[in-house]
């Protein structure tokens, strides 16, 4: 078992072959930890999109290879057996709520099991503990995902993902949309998945907050390229590499580089979350009494 | 399929993108009539340096073109086949059981696959030189005449056009939804046929939901922006007639001439 998602040297092109063609990636490099939350940022169009459907087969790359566990995935993969990566690797698109067909919610959750063959007799405990991680109540088992609430429809949408038990959970942009409270919910919650059952998440997110907050690593894309791949606190503390590809700053830290500038003597290391920063700061006035 | 161009436009700066819609549309159905009147090779031979002069003159590669039109090719072969297998007359070369290959047989299966070739070659050259928009006004101008017996022309060209410029976007919208239900383990295109059948349940039902969803929003958008399908419409782009217009028109009419001229 490999310890690692590995890309390697990954091109894709959209309509290869065509006058139409586009090239949405280029020579990708990029080795992920299995087990850590990583997060992919990138204005758009950078390719962000393009690299995760990747993981699922949805694409093949046009040159290069992507390794997951004993999956190796390049140009010649057919489409045949795929159901064990697929399984593995659970996707949340953006917008999910949009893959929602079924009658009724409970049918929704249990196709992507049923899908991969899980036994029908295990199939409502499987249904009822996911709809307690999205915490939506069992009794909106059995009503119609189209007469649900937008935020409740995601939450099903997400819970059908999570049924399927992936081991790599990768979302696109899973917040995009909800309300304050609904965006913490669903960090809250893969962060949770995270550290509880240790799945690997990868993240695509554009809320700088969020990334900073939750993740271990950061890779940067732009225009297709990987240019940058590190731990978050060395991504986060580089402003001039953010202002390079066009990426703002977490609020966290723009608070902190006003300190600073105003000689306030916060000598630690950046804050990734607006908590630390508070800690910081009461840090240093405790300091400045004694 | 991405490679499929049938039905697709790809802008362009030729003389033949740039010619008035409406005439485009009616040299194209124009063409198609007199493809049956050609009845011997050489009046065939016309029409195919007619359509080798139009695809040169849209500078489309010929390579990207025929690979574009292969997958319409199943059925060409199909229709051919049966032309040469159960047409009757003339000198008997071949037969078997219900099948006979004839003279006449081998005659008729190669115009017919000529009319084929000549027909796709120049439909899809119309759609791929040619915007949804700027087709949807050459409909317009085309139907004209008959506002004067109050036919809706102008509403029924903006249906037309929107639902073309819908066409990419409910396509788009396909694909994701066929991403999504593939990575929670739907294969589609696998399996017998009511398997197949039914995976399309999963892609079907939300697409007609999002396809409601657009329709819905649009015309909220266009009602709040005071829409009404009795005003008079200005249009943001207008085509004259020019006198590259007047040449192909003289082009195709004189071919159409000789093709009358030579046939048997
Ligand atoms: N089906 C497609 N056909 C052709 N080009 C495409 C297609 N899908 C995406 N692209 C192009 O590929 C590039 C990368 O797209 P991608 O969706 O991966 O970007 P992204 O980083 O996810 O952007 P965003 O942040 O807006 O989601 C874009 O320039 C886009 O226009
Ligand atoms: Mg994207």
């Amino acid at each position: 078992m490999h310890k690692e998602i590995i890309f390697k040297n990954v091109d894709y092109y959209y309509q290869h072959d065509t006058p139409y063609e586009y090239k949405a990636l280029e020579n990708v490099n990029l080795n992920i930890p299995i087990g850590s939350f990583t997060s992919i940022i990138g204005k758009t169009g950078s390719g962000k999109s393009t690299l995760v459907q990747m993981l699922n087969v949805l694409i093949k790359p046009t040159n290069g290879s992507i390794e997951i566990d004993d999956f190796k995935i390049n140009s010649k993969t057919t489409n045949k057996n795929l159901k064990p990566l697929r399984k593995k690797v659970g996707l949340i698109f953006q917008f999910p709520e949009k893959q929602l067909f079924a009658d009724s919610v409970r049918e929704d959750i249990a196709f992507g099991p049923l899908n991969f063959g899980m036994d029908e007799s295990k199939i409502d405990s499987v249904v009822e503990e996911s709809l307690k991680l999205v915490q939506l109540p069992i009794s909106i088992m059995n009503k119609s995902p189209f007469e649900i609430s937008g935020g409740q429809m995601r939450r099903v949408a997400i819970a059908g993902v999570l049924a399927m038990k992936p081991e790599i959970l990768v979302l696109d942009e899973p917040t995009v949309g909800l309300d304050p409270k609904g965006q913490k919910f669903i960090m809250n919650l893969i962060h949770k998945l995270h550290v509880e059952q240790n799945m690997t998440i990868i993240l695509i997110s554009h809320q700088m907050d969020i990334v900073a907050s939750y993740s271990e690593n950061v890779v940067i894309m732009h225009n297709g390229k990987v240019v940058a791949f590190d731990t978050a606190q060395n991504i986060f503390s580089n402003e001039s590499l953010l202002n390079k590809y066009d990426l703002t700053l977490p609020s966290s830290i723009k608070f902190y580089n006003q300190l600073i500038a105003n000689q306030l003597p916060l000598n630690e290391s950046v804050p990734m979350h607006v908590n630390q920063l508070g800690d910081q700061i009461i840090k240093m006035f405790s300091r400045g009494r004694n | 399929m991405e490679n499929f161009i049938f039905g697709r436009y790809m802008p362009g700066n030729s003389l033949v993108h740039n010619l008035n819609p409406a005439m485009k549309i009616l040299i194209s159905f124009y063409f198609i009539v007199i493809v049956f009147f050609a009845n011997n090779y050489l009046t065939y031979a016309l029409l195919f340096f007619l359509c080798f002069i139009s695809l040169y003159l849209s500078k489309i590669s010929f390579g990207f073109f025929l690979k574009g039109i292969r997958p319409l090719i199943l059925l060409i072969i199909i229709t051919v086949l049966l032309q040469l297998f159960f047409s009757a007359g003339g000198h008997i070369y071949f037969s078997f059981w219900i099948f006979k290959i004839t003279s006449l047989g081998l005659i008729s299966a190669a115009y017919i696959f000529m009319r084929f070739m000549l027909i796709i070659t120049i439909s899809t050259l119309l759609t791929l030189t040619t915007s949804p928009l700027a087709i949807s006004y050459g409909i317009e101008k085309i139907l004209s005449p008959l506002k004067k017996i109050h036919c809706p022309v102008d509403t029924i060209a903006l249906m037309i056009s929107i639902a073309l410029r819908f066409v990419p976007t409910l396509t788009d919208e396909a694909t994701s939804i066929m991403n999504a239900q593939r990575s929670r383990g739907v294969d589609f295109g696998n399996g017998n046929l009511v398997k197949r059948i039914k995976s399309l349940i999963p892609l079907l039902v939300p697409l007609f939901v999002s396809a409601f969803k657009h329709a819905d929003e649009l015309s909220v958008a266009m009602e709040a922006r005071g829409y009404s399908p009795e005003m008079k419409r200005t249009k943001f782009k207008s085509y004259l007639i020019g006198m590259n217009d007047y040449i192909s028109m003289m082009l195709f009419f004189v071919i159409s001439l000789m093709i009358i001229f030579f046939r048997n």
